[in-house]
């Protein structure tokens, strides 16, 4: 899932540790540990009352990881799009932003103001029309001589 | 291998930009140099009466003629081995105007800011700026990719070129293009090393050249 800006996050729906072994049961009941870890998610290892360190499924690291690189992901994007809005707020140029409208809902431009303004201010596109990811593309030129061949053999209406 | 840009770099803004479209005055071939250009991609016309299988390009609700069309078929298509019977594809251009007001701006950018985020805004479009010297056309318009037809070359021709679209407009409209038909973003300089290769490699080429389209000057 992409996360949006006012989602509570991943964390929200990380529940605590609802266990606890000590580290002395985790040696001597480990098949049963890895077990229950797999329903709770992640156990507390605790030794001596101290917390040494934490018993975490596989499902429940990745679902982690995967939320960290997402999240860096959306800071990265909004850290790159705050200074088009910005921009566009310095200039008095009511381009297509909720952050702008949120800012400034009355501000509006002529076509021609909008189209300098967004021919001119680096933007970085990051998402599809419905949020979805990109596929970026590369071309590469292929030089040789264009030779077209004649195609009014073919019979076009069979 | 990657042919140069030429002689006019981009700028640095322009190259890590993913901006779709070139400043208004970068639309348009100036009137008094239009007639050195032949059709092409991307020149706005007027509207012909009706499509090859006999659509009448009206509008819907008060039978008036389209607002224009531009033209999508290969510029080879339509130079020298054109006949007045070829069939010319074209799509609908519409008047900005028409638009709800708060979707204007982003049919005009083609992207649009939520939740921090820049999206790609109405893929179907491509932005036309207006042609100041014509007085039909003078206000911002756009091309509905999702509406095209096929029309005679004679009747194109008979209708009228409102105007030439210029070589470094016509990368920005192959490359929206791109992400309309396939949803493939391409850079800008890409889609332009790419006509620049072909422009330079087509010895029936007609007409004033893009100053970044001989590679092999270099």
């Amino acid at each position: 899932m992409a996360y949006q800006l006012g989602d509570p996050g991943p964390l929200a729906g990380l529940a605590p540790p609802v266990g606890a072994l000590t580290s002395t049961q985790l040696h001597a009941r480990t098949a049963e540990a890895l077990k229950r870890v797999q329903t709770d998610h992640w156990l507390v290892i605790t030794h001596y009352n101290n917390v040494e360190g934490y018993l975490v499924s596989p499902e429940r690291l990745e679902f982690l990881r995967s939320s960290v690189v997402e999240l860096e992901a959306l800071r990265q994007e909004v850290a790159a799009t705050l200074p088009l809005v910005l921009a566009a707020a310095r200039s008095g140029v009511a381009i297509p932003s909720e952050t702008l409208r949120r800012l400034a809902p009355e501000m509006a431009s002529s076509w021609a103001d909008v189209a300098t303004f967004a021919a001119t201010a680096p933007v970085h596109i990051s998402r599809g029309e419905s949020g979805e990811g990109l596929a970026r593309g590369r071309l590469r030129a292929a030089v040789g001589r264009v030779e077209e061949a004649d195609d009014d053999d073919l019979n076009l209406d069979a | 291998m990657t042919p140069e840009l030429g002689a006019q770099k981009p700028t640095r803004a322009q190259l890590i930009s993913d901006a779709w479209y070139p400043p208004p005055e970068g639309y348009w071939v100036s009137e008094a140099e239009q007639n050195q250009y032949p059709l092409r991609y991307g020149d706005l016309f007027f509207t012909p009466p009706a499509s090859t299988s006999g659509q009448r390009l009206v509008r819907a609700g008060d039978g008036q003629p389209w607002h224009g069309v531009l033209a999508l078929s290969p510029s080879c298509e339509m130079g020298a081995k054109a006949k007045p019977t070829s069939a010319i594809e074209v799509a609908r251009v519409v008047p900005l105007s028409a638009q709800p007001q708060d979707a204007q701006p982003a049919i005009i950018t083609g992207w649009q800011e939520k939740d921090g985020r820049v999206l790609i805004a109405y893929a179907h479009t491509v932005f036309l700026a207006g042609v100041p010297w014509s007085a039909g056309h003078r206000d911002g318009m756009f091309v509905n990719l999702r509406e095209t037809v096929r029309v005679s070359m004679a009747d194109l021709s008979a209708a009228g070129r409102v105007s030439a679209m210029t070589h470094d407009c016509r990368v920005c409209v192959i490359r929206r293009e791109l992400y309309y038909r396939y949803r493939w973003l391409v850079s800008r300089e890409d889609v332009q090393a790419n006509e620049a290769s072909r422009v330079s490699n087509d010895s029936d080429f007609v007409g004033p050249r893009p100053q970044w389209g001989d590679v092999r000057r270099g």
